[in-house]
């Protein structure tokens, strides 16, 4: 080649001529020169040109015209015919050409960039007599400016990516900007993204240009075990190399997948999935680019990371919201509940009792509002104080109350208290109350609830009234008892005879006492006391005795006092007077004269024995003209005529009906 | 024992028993005052030496006049049907007589406070 270069140019002087340029001197240029006449021909060329040529051409020769090299192409591959290089343009138009590169191919397939300077050459007329082409190896520096190229666009692919994941408010958002990166940054021809599911297997989550098919056979599998902990890029320079066997293999092949790369996610130090570049020609994945790979990988995954804890709070707020909704539709429900409770009930929100809340039925007891805070425990400005509580008459602290008590975690049952209002009233409550556990066991309030026992309370004090009541009566007739044996016996040598009377005074006073109980000590009728002693003395269907008087009713003091009385009457005259003879009779009148408050009644004998002197010392004497005025007030007039005995009494109509004591 | 016993007593028949009692043990009796009125007015005039009183007079409680007895340091005896603890509680010092009762038993009370009268006992 140096020899055949050297005749070459030894051979154009005629060339040089035209150049006018010392031969030597085109060595001299640092630089591939060619000369070329007006018709194309190679005139001349230096050493330089035919190692950019990759050959020597002819000189002169009218079959290489223009250019000395093997073949032309341009940067995109396309071939340029000799006829339509940038010498040929020079000739025919006489433009020059600066900087232009092209592709030179040498005979041994070996190509080259070359940046190609073109000089027109003119006569003094100003035709074009040739051009001179200067040309220079330009593969170094177009490879550095197309890697320079690259790593714009990779960059620009790993911005963008990182500003679409930071917007990014989805995973499948994630996931296609994800896809735009790989296939930008990586330059590969189809990519996906697959996500590891729960059995370890990974599944496409998203993809671009892999069919159906593809994606069916290739999902589940997974180049790393599930909890690996250091999952590493896998790169297959060249599928026909890999290890890859059965139908995988096959749908690989029919897919036009020569080349691959997995590229492992990993999200909290978790591998999460993988992405997958595919290329349709096999080759050799550099350094820089798997360092690549795992860059976008390291983002998608810190972004799916973002989105999950993201997501994650999310679900934690929408979980506090609806918890919060379920417990106020509970608190809404346990209020209604509450409310149609028809006993009084109180619930502590807190261990301090500082808010106790009641339902309809406290409200409305203890005279307060639905807003209002019930605790006695409360500041002083929320705390009822129209009301105290009381035990035994005590009035309450709040911290003996029945609710606090349970706040402080005491179980309290039957708790029986009274409610006393400023007003003077009272309600008397009975219940129970209840501490409200946390989570912990803890107290975090009570709940109370109460019946009201005031009903009971009265009828158990009315009860107690009327047991002391019925004492006192029970006490007073026995001791009236020991006094009626006393005056009896005592007045009579004769034992029989004061037994006997006795006997009937007793009778009589039981007589009494029946018709009170008959009207629950309300008190009795006169009549009915009459009839009661006379019936005994009736003769020939009541003849002998006539009875006659307004419906008079007498208190139970004086129903007792004028049955003894009246009885002693009825005795004395059975025994000596009117009604111990057949002839008898006895008349018995009485009115009440509202006017002057009195009550008079009018006991006439007539046809009886002759009356005889009186007996002063008898018990009907003492009970008559004692017992009538200590006991109601009245007066007696005694007339102990021959034809027969009269007596009237005269008591305060007010003593006439005055009540049991 | 010669004493002069206030009676306080509204019923007639329980009056008459007591005062019946009270002459058998030698006592002189004032009364029997039926009401609370009276029987304050007569505590009041007459010298006596132990009052007898009925709790319940027609419904009206003889209390007041145990308090005047008890702050002029004058005996008295209650007689109810009622039982102590139905009284007030500064009556549960006083005697107390349960109706009925008998003779032995009132003139043990009679004797008992008199006595306590004259130790200083009997009153405040």
């Amino acid at each position: 080649m140096n020899s055949e270069y050297r005749s070459a140019i030894a051979a154009p002087s005629g060339a040089a001529a035209l150049l006018g340029i010392d031969p030597d001197v085109l060595e001299v240029v640092p630089a591939g020169l060619y000369v070329c006449g007006a018709d194309g021909t190679i005139l001349g060329y230096n050493r330089r040109a035919t190692e950019l040529w990759g050959r020597a051409p002819g000189l002169r020769d009218n079959d290489e015209r223009f250019c000395g090299s093997f073949r032309l192409h341009d940067l995109d591959g396309n071939p340029i015919p000799h006829a339509r290089t940038p010498m040929a343009e020079a000739l025919r138009t006489g433009t020059a050409c600066r900087g232009e590169h092209v592709v030179i191919e040498h005979p041994n397939g070996t190509r080259l960039i070359v940046v190609v300077h073109i000089a027109p050459l003119k006569d003094r007329r100003g035709r074009i007599i040739g051009a001179v082409n200067c040309f220079e190896d330009a593969t170094e520096q177009k490879r550095a400016e197309r890697e320079l190229e690259a790593r714009v666009e990779e960059q620009g692919a790993i911005y963008r990516l990182t500003d679409s994941l930071l917007r990014a408010r989805a995973e499948e958002e994630v996931y296609e900007a994800a896809l735009d990166a790989i296939l930008g940054a990586l330059r590969c021809d189809r990519a996906s993204i697959l996500r590891l599911d729960g059995s370890g297997g990974m599944q496409f989550v998203a993809w671009r240009g892999l069919s159906d098919g593809y994606r069916a056979a290739a999902a589940g599998h997974s180049p790393w075990i599930a909890d690996i902990v250091d999952a590493q890029p896998i790169c297959v320079g060249d599928i026909a190399d890999a290890d890859i066997d059965g139908p995988l293999r096959d749908k690989i092949d029919s897919e036009g997948i020569a080349a691959l790369a997995f590229i492992p996610l990993v999200a909290e130090g978790r591998l999460i999935g993988k992405f997958m570049a595919c290329y349709d020609r096999p080759r050799d994945f550099t350094e820089g680019e798997v360092q690549l790979a795992v860059t976008i990988a390291r983002q998608l995954g810190f972004s799916i990371e973002r989105l999950q804890a993201e997501e994650a709070r999310r679900a934690a707020v929408r979980e506090l919201r609806e918890s919060e909704a379920r417990e106020r539709a509970h608190a809404a429900e346990l209020q209604t509940i509450m409310d149609a409770i028809p006993a009084v009930m109180l619930v502590a929100e807190d261990p301090e009792c500082r808010v106790v809340k009641g339902n309809y039925a406290a409200v409305d007891y203890l005279r307060l509002t639905g807003k209002s805070n019930f605790s006695l425990s409360a500041e002083g400005g929320e705390r009822p104080s129209h009301y105290r509580v009381l035990v035994d008459g005590r009035v309450l602290r709040p911290d003996e109350l029945p609710v606090q008590r349970a706040a402080g975690g005491e179980e309290i049952s039957d708790f029986e208290h009274e409610i006393r209002f400023d007003d003077g009233t009272s309600r008397y409550l009975l219940g129970n109350a209840r501490p409200l556990p946390d989570h912990d066991g803890r107290p975090r309030g009570a709940v109370a609830a109460f019946i009201d026992i005031t009903e009971r309370k009265h009828a158990e004090e009315q009860r107690a009234l009327l047991v002391a009541e019925l004492n006192h009566r029970v006490k007073n007739t026995l001791a009236t008892v020991i006094s009626v044996a006393q005056q009896s016996f005592a007045r009579r040598d004769d034992m029989e005879e004061a037994l006997a009377s006795f006997n009937s005074r007793i009778r009589a006073l039981a007589q009494t006492h029946t018709r009170l109980a008959e009207s629950n000590w309300s008190g009795a009728f006169l009549e009915d006391i009459l009839q009661d002693e006379l019936t005994p003395y009736l003769r020939d269907e009541g003849r002998n005795v006539h009875i006659s008087g307004p419906p008079l009713p007498l208190g139970a003091r004086c129903a007792l006092t004028l049955g003894m009385i009246i009885h002693e009457l009825a005795t004395n005259a059975a025994k000596y007077g009117s009604l111990s003879a057949e002839t008898g009779m006895l008349e018995v009148r009485w009115e009440a004269d509202r006017q002057a408050d009195s009550v008079s009644i009018h006991w006439r004998e007539s046809g009886g024995p002759e009356v005889e002197s009186p007996d002063r010392s008898g018990f009907g004497r003492l009970l008559l003209e004692r017992a009538l005025q200590v006991e109601l007030g009245g007066d007696v007039v005694l007339d102990f005529a021959p034809s027969g005995f009269r007596c009237d009494i005269a008591i305060p109509l007010e003593r006439s009906a005055a009540g049991p004591d | 024992m010669v004493a002069r016993v206030l009676v306080v007593e509204d019923e007639f028949l329980v009056g008459l028993q007591l005062e019946e009692d009270l002459r058998a043990h030698g006592c002189e009796v004032l009364g029997p005052y039926p009401t609370l009125a009276t029987a304050i007015e007569a505590a009041r005039v007459q010298t006596f030496d132990l009052a007898i009183l009925d709790v319940n007079l027609r419904g009206e409680k003889v209390y007041p006049l145990a308090d005047e007895l008890m702050d002029r340091g004058k005996p008295a005896i209650l007689i109810s049907g009622y039982t102590l603890s139905d009284m007030p509680d500064r009556f549960r010092a006083l005697p107390h007589l349960a109706k009925p009762y008998g003779p032995h038993a009132l003139g043990q009370e009679i004797r008992r406070a008199i006595a306590g009268a004259k130790s200083g006992g009997g009153g405040k």
